[in-house]
């Protein structure tokens, strides 16, 4: 196996979507609301900035009031405002700006000095009889921003109140409102890039597991198939674990096509070698050998072939015939036996079946491969259970059971085990597939029963329910 | 019986030759596919053996064209790759049965015989197994030419297993083609008619054998 189709297994071609990585999505998912965030705090900032500005600018222009105020006396129940001109230069926050003001008498609103048509607020409604009004308006076609203080100047006999309205453009606070501003949204910026350069950082640090686990995998040799030990965090360790489990299957797969071959190999050599010393005794005696005999060794030649060439074909293709599927043990057992009676007949053994199931024994199997280990099964009978008149496959729910009346069986002549004797060895591989399992007797009365009770990858029951 | 084998491998013709004419039947032989169809556009056979991988193509190839203009002769194909594969795509493309590469010269012969038989019994009403000759248009058996005299279910169960002489035939196909939905059969008729043809073909070179639990088969012994 080489890396790519490692990675191909991975990552399933049929998916058309590719996946965002991992890394993509922590990124996206963490600085996406960055957006959105950041725009509600840039509105908290420009609403605390101008609020600060406009507290700062009020004050001084509560100032200036305050100190015409102070220049305001009664002089013989006249009120006179004592500004010098210099002093109302002062009373600006800045050279741009222009500044209005005007005092007046309380409540008739006689002008006593500064600009008539300065409009005074409303001291009694609205305002909640406050001395100090502070408020917008619209004056000479342009938004400004009024203090009006409510005062009283006294005298030893008298005393009148007046108004004094300082108005002022806004020139100079949107320059320094917006000032401020692109400070604080430059830091802002700066704090947003920071941020995110420390998450893709922290993202990238946090995902190095990942990735050296892949390393990890990418340098394995391909017969490797060791578990995976490598401390990874929990969130890896279900993938880790899938991976060593596919692993430990791989390996039980590869061991078993390995003892299968080797199995297979040696029960190839035996006839071989009996074909081949037969032939050379021929040879050197000058007869003829039995052909008969030679003939049926070279048919048990072809059948293992056969078997190795259907056990080897397993799974390579999805399609067609070579692949499991829904099998009814039932039918199963009358395609073998439609299949063999005639052999079974001529070898003077009656073969039968008997359905001891109430039900329909379906199982989850390879109709090819089961029939050829009844097959053999059924072979055996013939071939070595010597005596045996009747042989028998019992169907029952989630077994097959092949029984004959013999005296046990009898091998040829060889000291292998009873295993690799009877042709035994395909049916175990083949039920190995079927995640089932083998039970042999073979004794007198003999009896091997081929049993559906594991269960296969995905997880379903060798029988179906 | 005329026979024609495509077979590339000398060997192999020559042994399934030798067979044929111990026999006393006919084989012409076809090394290509060419050499096939050449012979198959000029003269008929009753069954053509058919090796699936040839110097000029595939053998199914000409069991494809064969069954594309109706030819209906039995085709057995005699295949040396893998098993499984070639018996369903066979079979898928009309194939009447398929032998694996080696086979036996006898297992071939039984096979010929049975499906030049079969195909015999599809065109021409008479049916020889052995001993055993049937008129299916005339209702009439004979076992050594002596007439059996059989009533018409006997007769019809007898010409379903002579048809398919040598294989199992199950109970429930013999049920269904002898008792139809409206009229089912008493428990046991099936067995009851067995057993009365059982009596009649009395001669040791056929045999009427239960198959236990699966159904009846018609053995000619000395196949």
């Amino acid at each position: 196996m080489t890396a790519a189709n490692r990675q191909g297994d991975l990552a399933p071609p049929n998916s058309a979507r590719t996946e965002m990585s991992l890394r993509r999505r922590l990124l996206l998912f963490l600085l996406l609301p960055l957006i959105p965030l950041s725009a509600v705090l840039i509105m908290l900032i420009y609403w605390a900035i101008r609020s600060a500005t406009t507290e700062s600018y009020d004050r001084v222009l509560e100032g200036s009031a305050l100190a015409i105020a102070d220049r305001v006396v009664l002089e013989s129940s006249t009120l006179v405002v004592d500004l010098p001109y210099a002093a109302l230069q002062m009373l600006t926050n800045s050279a741009e700006d222009r500044v209005f003001y005007s005092v007046q008498i309380y409540p008739s609103g006689e002008v006593i000095t500064g600009y008539r048509d300065l409009p005074a607020p409303d001291f009694t409604t609205g305002n909640g009889g406050e001395d100090r009004i502070v408020q917008y308006i619209d004056f000479r076609g342009e938004r400004m921003r009024m203090v009006a203080i409510r005062d009283e100047a006294l005298s030893y006999a008298a005393k009148q109140t007046f108004v004094v309205l300082v108005a002022e453009t806004m020139g100079q606070r949107q320059v320094v409102l917006e000032r401020y501003l692109r400070r604080a949204v430059l830091a802002f910026v700066i704090g947003v890039l920071l941020v995110s350069a420390l998450t893709l950082y922290a993202v990238n640090l946090g995902l190095r597991p990942l990735r050296n686990l892949a390393q990890a995998v990418r340098l394995r040799g391909e017969r490797d198939l060791r578990a995976i030990r490598r401390p990874v965090p929990p969130e890896g360790q279900p993938l880790v674990d899938e991976i060593n489990a596919l692993f430990a299957r791989l390996e039980k797969a590869l061991n078993s096509h390995r003892r299968f071959v080797s199995n297979t190999a040696h029960q190839l050599r035996t006839p071989l070698a009996e074909l081949k010393t037969q032939l050379e005794v021929a040879r050197l005696e000058g007869t003829l050998p039995d052909l008969s005999g030679l003939s049926g060794r070279v048919d048990g030649l072809a059948h293992l072939v056969d078997q190795m060439v259907l056990l080897s074909r397993i799974g390579e293709q999805p399609s067609g015939v070579d692949t499991f599927g829904d099998v009814d043990l039932r039918v199963l057992a009358e395609q073998a036996v439609a299949e063999w009676s005639l052999r079974a007949i001529e070898a003077g053994i009656d073969l039968g079946l008997q359905v001891e199931a109430k039900a329909p024994s379906r199982v989850h199997g390879h109709q090819s491969l089961l029939l050829e280990a009844l097959g053999n099964l059924i072979d055996n009978v013939i071939k070595h259970a010597a005596g045996a008149t009747t042989a028998t496959i019992q169907v029952h729910k989630d077994r097959l059971i092949v029984t004959d009346d013999g005296p046990g069986f009898r091998p040829k002549g060889s000291n292998e085990s009873s295993v690799q004797r009877f042709g035994l060895s395909i049916v175990h591989e083949i039920m190995d597939l079927h995640k089932g399992r083998v039970t042999q007797n073979l004794g007198p009365r003999a009896e091997v029963a081929l049993i559906f009770d594991g269960e296969d990858d995905l997880g379903r029951k060798g029988t179906a329910p | 019986m005329r026979a024609l084998l495509v077979e590339d491998n000398p060997v192999l013709a020559d042994g399934v030759a030798l067979a044929f004419s111990k026999a006393g039947l006919n084989l012409e032989h076809a090394g290509t596919l060419e050499g096939a169809r050449a012979f198959l556009s000029a003269f008929s056979v009753d069954i053509v053996l058919l090796d699936l991988t040839l110097p000029d193509g595939d053998g199914l190839t000409l069991l494809g064209e064969m069954r594309a203009r109706q030819d209906s002769t039995p085709v057995l194909i005699l295949t040396a790759r893998d098993a499984v594969r070639d018996r369903v795509t066979g079979l898928d493309r009309g194939a009447d049965d398929y032998l694996t590469k080696p086979f036996a010269l006898d297992e071939l012969m039984a096979r010929a015989r049975a499906l030049a038989r079969r195909q015999a019994g599809a065109t021409d009403a008479r049916l020889t197994v052995g001993p055993l000759m049937l008129d299916t248009a005339g209702y009439q058996a004979w076992l050594d030419q002596i007439a059996l005299n059989l009533p018409r279910r006997e007769f019809a169960c007898l010409a379903i297993l002579a048809t398919n002489a040598n294989a199992v035939v199950s109970k429930d196909s013999l049920i269904s083609a002898l008792y139809d939905n409206a009229d089912p059969p008493m428990p046991n008729a099936v067995e009851v008619i067995i057993s009365r043809l059982r009596k009649r073909l009395t001669h040791p070179a056929i045999a009427l054998k239960t198959v236990r639990g699966v159904g009846y088969m018609l053995l000619e012994h000395d196949r």
